[in-house]
């Protein structure tokens, strides 16, 4: 599924004035994994929300083009941390997508349960969020986001409260889940390693309100390993990415 | 997690057993003793003695039913509106709006001085005093349902949308799940407040009941029967806690 933002404008009525997104254009090839990169507050997130359809823009359009089966729902998103349903097990978070979709017990328990083994939780599919670490956790909302096999997957900084190790590990993980069967991926982050690392393309924000400053290609072969080999590539979009952002906090 | 069953015989959860204990010792040996009134204070053994002879005439059981069917039929219909309401409000700004500024007019307003005017509407007989039982359920019931349910983190009502769920789910899987534990809270309030305006009606206007029996006793001086009567009042409350206790327990398992 490829999605086309054109012109999108977003503000917050509540506060006067607070123009949030301004004039966002950009596309996203489907199968493509793009990350969205840019200083906390600077509308990321609510770009997410936009194309999530959870708000609407003031003005602008959001086209999804591409074959679409009426059975496969548009996009899941997977959140920050926290938004496993505490008073669910894991195997029950996971099929919380397909139980709303109004699929039967046994079938969503099954497809869950496929989703876990894959993200390696599988033993974990009876306990409840508070008995698990962070990472167990976030591998938890990866398996809900894929369960429902939609065309697009929006991430919204989903390993932003790990620590280092887990994070590399899961970003790991996530690679090989989505390399399986190629969604549409937009992924908020303000890691710049992280960006560079996963993504097929990075759209760098400015600060609020939030436009898109420049839309970097990363073509850096598959799979990539930052942390052992050096890529000139790499440090050349590292180093431009830090002048983009270096520029929008003088201003 | 194993740990918790197989925990070790833990001797300080038995302490309030011998305070109680010593409690009713000491006054037991004092009122034998005469150093307090026999009069207001009889000894204990001769409460339990009352107690058992109240028993085995089948007086007290008959004051326990009409006690029971009042407090729980007034604290089942006052609870189950004022949750399903609370819910409702909980989840929908618009409600809350319009019905807020009413419940605080309302909500302190002590329901025992609503008596009279639920008898010119049901009568002397035992509507009445259901209604106001009811009343004094329905507070607690519905602002805690209401917390309930506004705690909820946003984040899991974003997610459902997210996955497209619709009021239904939303309602199963997201509110009632997410706001049970400050519902039984509730609903533990609720049962202390109208176990107090139970006994209260009856002390005011009532033939029948744990509270008519206390106030007999004491109009005609029977004291052990008073104490008999209280007795019984305080086995019921602490037994409909260990109830709610047991009952969320049961259904909140994803607790710390």
């Amino acid at each position: 599924m490829e999605i086309i933002c054109k012109k999108l404008f977003k503000s917050f009525k509540d506060k006067k004035d607070s123009l949030v997104l301004e004039n966002i254009n950009f596309s996203a090839a489907s199968g493509e994994f793009v990350s969205v990169l840019g200083p906390s507050g600077c509308g990321k997130t609510t770009l997410l929300r936009l194309i999530a359809d959870m708000v609407k823009p003031d003005s602008g359009k959001i086209i999804f083009a591409g074959k679409k089966e009426a059975e496969r729902s548009l996009n899941a998103m997977v959140f920050q941390e926290h938004a496993l349903f505490p008073w669910m097990t894991l195997i029950d978070n996971a099929a919380f997508g397909l139980e709303a979709a109004g699929i039967k017990k046994k079938r969503r328990r099954n497809i869950a349960q496929t989703f876990l083994n894959k993200m390696g939780i599988e033993k974990f599919a009876l306990y409840y969020p508070h008995q698990l670490s962070g990472g167990m956790r976030q591998r938890g909302a990866i398996a809900r986001a894929f369960a429902i096999n939609s065309y697009i997957l929006l991430m919204d900084e989903p390993f932003s409260s790990l620590d280092a190790q887990t994070r590399f590990i899961l970003q790991k993980e996530l690679l090989r889940i989505w390399s399986e069967d190629k969604k549409t991926v937009i992924y908020v982050t303000h890691d710049i390693e992280e960006a560079i690392l996963l993504s097929d393309k990075i759209l760098v924000m400015s600060r609020r309100p939030g436009t898109i400053i420049k839309d970097i290609q990363v073509n850096i072969k598959r799979p990539r390993n930052l942390i052992e080999k050096d890529y000139p590539e790499a440090k050349e979009i590292k180093k431009d990415i830090w002048r983009l952002i270096k520029q929008e906090s003088l201003i | 997690m194993a740990a918790d069953k197989t925990r070790e015989f833990n001797i300080e959860k038995y302490y309030w057993l011998f305070i109680l204990a010593a409690f009713f010792l000491c006054w037991e040996v004092c009122a034998k003793a005469d150093k307090i009134s026999s009069l207001f204070f009889p000894a204990p053994s001769i409460i339990i003695k009352t107690l058992i002879k109240l028993i085995q005439t089948k007086e007290l059981i008959g004051h326990i039913n009409a006690t029971i069917f009042r407090f729980v039929s007034g604290f089942t219909i006052g609870a189950g509106i004022g949750i399903s309401f609370g819910l409702c409000m909980g989840w929908s700004k618009f409600l809350r709006t319009v019905f807020d500024p009413l419940i605080s007019i309302v909500y302190p307003m002590p329901k025992i001085s609503l008596l009279p005017i639920a008898m010119i509407f049901f009568g002397i007989g035992d509507a009445s005093k259901i209604a106001i039982i009811a009343a004094s359920a329905f507070f607690p019931s519905l602002i805690n349902a209401m917390t309930g349910v506004m705690q909820i983190d946003r984040i899991y009502f974003d997610v459902a949308r997210n996955y497209q769920a619709d009021n239904k789910a939303i309602f199963m899987r997201i509110i009632l799940p997410g706001s049970l534990p400050v519902v039984l809270a509730g609903i533990r309030l609720a049962l202390n407040t109208s176990l107090i305006v139970t006994i209260a009606v009856e002390l005011i206007a009532a033939q029948k009941g744990l509270g008519a029996l206390i106030w007999f006793a004491w109009e005609t001086l029977r004291i052990a029967e008073l104490y008999a009567g209280l007795f019984v009042i305080a086995v019921m409350g602490a037994g409909f806690g260990y109830l709610i206790e047991t009952i969320k327990k049961h259904c909140i398992k994803w607790q710390d």
